[in-house]
């Protein structure tokens, strides 16, 4: 009888278990560091492009990073979006929108920020290579493999070419 | 009941055997026995029933909230451009009341461009944020510092301005009040007048009841009310006002039920959120809170003694003391309330003396209070119509969140109104209407909407509604889709403004109007543009092809039936401003189209997150094609239709527009952008009649009205990946250094560029030349 009651109570743990989710994976466990941030670090060094930031929208930015390191995406993203209203056009805030899109899952949105972020951005340096890795990652998901190769491509160059009409 | 019944009846059988002397005794106890049988089988359901009815219409009531629909919350940093006028229209929208020291949360002081301001607390859709008193410096425009007593700060946020409710109940008006948020002078003297033994009684009050019965009787009229609150409560629950026996003891009963189900706190703040206090047209003004803001333009919080006094008093008829119509009788009603507030020992005899010295303090305008702004919230409701049911919005009490600033939407609408005046001055119709739509380039986040002339008016919003031909404003979309066959256009390339005829699917022949009467010639594609003619823009159409253009408009968003006839071409489709916002929002943002939002996010009453409207972005494929366009509109404004913008902004900002004017000057139209805003504007006549209007002398004025208030940022002219600036003579159409004399710098998608290369037959001292790109560059 008891180990009945055992089993059963047992077997209630384990599914109530299975309902909570864990903690969110560590950062430096996600693809997006993997494949778009740590790289992207590696190429550029010595290749450095730091645009000035405007100390509120450093202090949203910080407010982003711990809701993503928390796991909250969403909150991340709302954080991301009040300081492109403060700095709609910086291309720091939408490769960094871009990263959270990408570990949401949102690969069109991903890759649309990440472009956008490349447009208005330098193009050149380690922006421009996690710019190109979003868009190599996310094309990839959406089954996009020569985009994807390119894009690969794309990142490598971000060290030495400077591009026309700039 | 049942088993009663069968008492009864068992009885009888035992009674037949008794004496006939005790017969009659034996009759009375079985009427008695079937009296109290009926007794209980009607008076218990009739009970049940009014304990339904009771208890349901209070509990829809209590959670009958209605959505509250706040603003975008302003962000305060260092740098940030705002004038002090605008920011004390933040302030001021966001219900913050000038005091002379920012003790309390709400208030604000302020001192030679230093304001010191207390923030209430707020719970957003990402958290709740703290009170905190702060102050912040504004100079030139712009803040210069922003601190606490902590020390600096990088970032305050304000909490946002409550621009409406959208209210359930039909033809009824009222602001809710939580009873903590009351006055205790309300409360305590709202008892002492209506109900002295409310705390105590169960629902009625026979003392009282006979004590009004002898005053009336002694007065010989209705001098004194019997009813307690609580059946006061009751009685207004019910929509007829007939006064028999019946709905008396029903009232009764009801309220001895409401006082055995509810606490007398929950009765007492149902009753202050749903007494009738006052009547506007149709809708009833129900509730203290709701009749402060209608008579005083005042919250509650902020009523003086002498103003709660009348609110009071207005219980006993709100129509006989209307303090609008009858101010004398309001006054002394007023000051019969003082006296009982007085005698009660609620305010001293000094503060009741000087309570009646005052006038009535009831303002002269009438204070709607339905929602500040109508059109924009009848945008709101249009985006949340898909996700949500009309009753959800009504009584769910859902917390919206918007996009609306409320400086910039004030900006509008004093644009709106002054600009419409000064074309009457000038000769205008005064029957002519107005629509603005104004948006946040890069979110496509609804900044301002307004629908009327008289923006207030809660009435047709042309705004969302007017669907009007857009005559020249479509052409820029046609040099589009143009540049975009990058084989056969650039900017430089040369089409003919010569008369054309075509011959309509109906056989009739049809050839566009030459607007200055004259055709041009030869020109580029640039100029073509930028002086708005029609004969090139119809050319170069055919060439492209109608139903490119048509594709185009419904890939931007535009599903509103379009004919696919040459007239198309030059904007004889019928659209909205606001569709016409969402076009140009595309090309302002370089490409990078988003579906415009008025409403970010969505609560429930307890702070819960429903939905979020996050910025999406729709890139356009050809986005080289869109910067060498937002160029050309930029020349617009420099030297085309639009020339005289800047002479009425009183800037020299890079400014993109364009101008559109339809048959028979029916629609003035003018589209404008800087970096971070976008404006349409329409006027014109709501019958369609002609108008005398075209872009440039009504449209184009309210704009410049509007950017004279507003911070204007030079358009961005980088281009992005595929298109470049490059130094071409354009006469030569060839590329040449930029030191040679003719030499204009144009951007070109990368291939286009002239072949051929002409050497300098003459060299220009280049700080002569007024160039857009030393414009652009002089800025920084």
């Amino acid at each position: 009888m008891d180990g009945i009651k055992l089993i059963i109570a047992g077997l209630l743990i384990f599914l109530l278990a299975a309902c909570t989710a864990g903690p969110p994976a560590p950062v430096e466990e996600r693809e997006v560091e993997a494949r778009v941030r740590a790289p992207a670090r590696q190429d550029s060094a010595g290749v450095q492009v730091f645009p000035l930031q405007n100390p509120a929208v450093v202090q949203l930015i910080e407010d982003a990073h711990r809701a993503e390191h928390a796991g909250d995406l969403d909150q991340a993203a709302v954080f991301l979006e009040r300081a492109m209203r403060i700095q709609p056009r910086d291309p720091a805030l939408m490769q960094q929108m871009a990263e959270i899109q990408l570990q949401k899952g949102e690969y069109d949105q991903a890759l649309n920020f990440a472009v956008r972020s490349y447009d208005t951005g330098p193009r050149v340096g380690e922006i421009c290579a996690r710019n190109w890795r979003t868009i190599s990652v996310a094309r990839e998901h959406l089954n996009d493999e020569n985009g994807a190769l390119e894009a690969e491509q794309r990142a490598g160059q971000c060290m030495n070419t400077r591009p026309v009409g700039l | 009941m049942s088993p009663k019944r069968k008492k009864s009846t068992g009885r009888r059988k035992k009674a037949v055997n008794k004496k006939p002397l005790r017969r009659t005794a034996s009759r009375l106890y079985r009427l008695i026995l079937l009296l109290a049988g009926l007794m209980v089988g009607i008076f218990t359901p009739w009970l049940v029933w009014l304990n339904y009815v009771v208890t349901d219409e209070f509990e829809g009531r209590k959670w009958d909230l209605p959505s509250r629909v706040y603003a975008r919350p302003l962000s305060l940093y260092p740098g940030l451009q705002i004038s002090a006028a605008a920011f004390e229209t933040e302030l001021r929208v966001a219900g913050y009341r000038s005091k002379v020291s920012a003790s309390s949360p709400g208030t604000y002081s302020s001192s030679g461009g230093t304001y010191q301001v207390h923030r209430r607390s707020f719970r957003f859709d990402d958290g709740v944020q703290d009170a905190l008193r702060f102050q912040v410096r504004l100079s030139n425009g712009s803040i210069s510092a922003l601190s606490s007593d902590a020390g600096a700060l990088d970032l305050v946020r304000l909490d946002p301005a409550e621009i409406a409710s959208i209210f359930p109940l039909h033809d009824e008006d009222r602001t809710l009040v939580a009873i903590e948020e009351v006055p205790e002078l309300l409360l305590t003297g709202l008892q002492a007048v209506e109900d002295r033994n409310f705390k105590s009684h169960p629902g009625i009050h026979l003392r009282g009841i006979f004590r009004a019965l002898v005053a009336n009787i002694k007065a010989g009229k209705a001098v004194q009310g019997g009813s307690t609150l609580t059946q006061q409560l009751v009685k207004n629950y019910y929509l007829s006002n007939e006064r028999t026996l019946t709905r008396k003891v029903n009232e009764a009963f009801m309220a001895l039920l409401l006082e055995l189900h509810y606490e007398k706190a929950e009765i007492l703040e149902a009753y202050l959120n749903e007494v009738h206090l006052g009547q506007q047209g149709s809708h009833g003004i129900h509730g203290f809170s709701r009749a402060s803001e209608f008579y005083f333009g005042e919250s509650l919080d902020q009523l003086a003694s002498g103003q709660i006094a009348l609110l009071v008093g207005l219980v006993r008829g709100a129509s006989w003391y209307n303090p609008r119509r009858n101010p004398e009788r309001a006054r002394a009603r007023r000051d019969q309330v003082l006296d009982i507030f007085e005698q009660a020992g609620l305010i001293s005899a000094g503060a009741s003396k000087s309570a009646k010295e005052k006038p009535l303090g009831v303002s002269q305008t009438v204070h709607t209070g339905r929602s500040r702004y109508p059109a924009f919230v009848d945008l709101v409701r249009r985006q949340l119509r898909s996700d949500y049911q009309e009753d959800d919005l009504k009584n769910e009490g859902l917390r919206i969140f918007t996009t609306l600033a409320p400086y910039e939407q004030e900006a509008a609408e004093n644009a709106v109104v002054s600009g419409m005046k000064a074309l009457t001055d000038r000769g205008l119709p005064a029957s002519l209407q107005s629509a603005l739509v104004l948006v946040d380039v890069a979110s496509g986040e609804v900044r301002a909407v307004v629908g009327d002339r008289l923006p207030g008016r809660d009435g047709f919003n042309r705004a969302l509604n007017a669907r009007r031909q857009i005559g020249s404003v479509i052409k820029p979309l046609v040099y589009l889709l143009a540049l975009e066959r990058d084989a056969d256009y650039n900017l430089m390339t040369r089409i003919r403004d010569e008369p054309i005829s075509l011959k309509q699917p109906d056989g009739r022949i049809w050839s566009p109007a030459k607007y200055d009467k004259i055709s041009h010639g030869e020109l580029s594609l640039l100029e073509a543009l930028i002086r708005s003619y029609n004969q090139a823009t119809v050319r170069l159409g055919l060439n492209i092809g109608v139903h490119q253009l048509i594709a185009r408009l419904e890939k931007l968003g535009i599903d509103a039936p379009i004919d696919a006839v040459p007239a198309t071409l030059l904007g004889a489709v019928e659209l909205t401003p606001i569709e016409v916002a969402q076009i140009y929002q595309s090309l302002a943002a370089g490409g990078y189209t988003v579906r415009l939002r008025a409403v970010t996010a969505v609560q429930t009453s307890g702070g819960e997150t429903l939905n979020r409207y996050p910025l999406r972005l729709m890139p356009q494929p050809r986005r080289d094609a869109v910067a060498v366009l937002n160029y050309a509109l930029t020349q617009v404004v420099e030297k085309g239709t639009a020339r005289s913008l800047p002479g009425l902004l009183g800037s020299d900002a890079i400014i993109a527009g364009k101008t559109g004017t339809t048959n028979e000057r029916r629609d003035s139209w003018f589209v404008g952008y800087t970096r971070d805003r976008l404006a349409v504007i329409w006027v014109g006549n709501d019958d369609n009649t002609p108008a005398g209007v075209t872009g440039g002398n009504a449209a184009m004025r309210l704009w410049a009205a509007l950017f004279r208030t507003l911070p204007l940022k030079s358009v961005d002219l980088d281009m992005p990946e595929g298109a470049y600036w490059t130094w071409v003579d354009p006469v030569l159409n060839a590329r040449t250094d930029k030191s040679c004399k003719g030499a204009e710098q144009l951007p070109f998608i990368a291939g286009t560029e002239p072949r051929s290369e002409t050497p300098c037959l003459a060299r220009l001292d280049r700080d002569d030349k007024k160039s857009i790109w030393r414009k652009w560059f002089g800025r920084n």
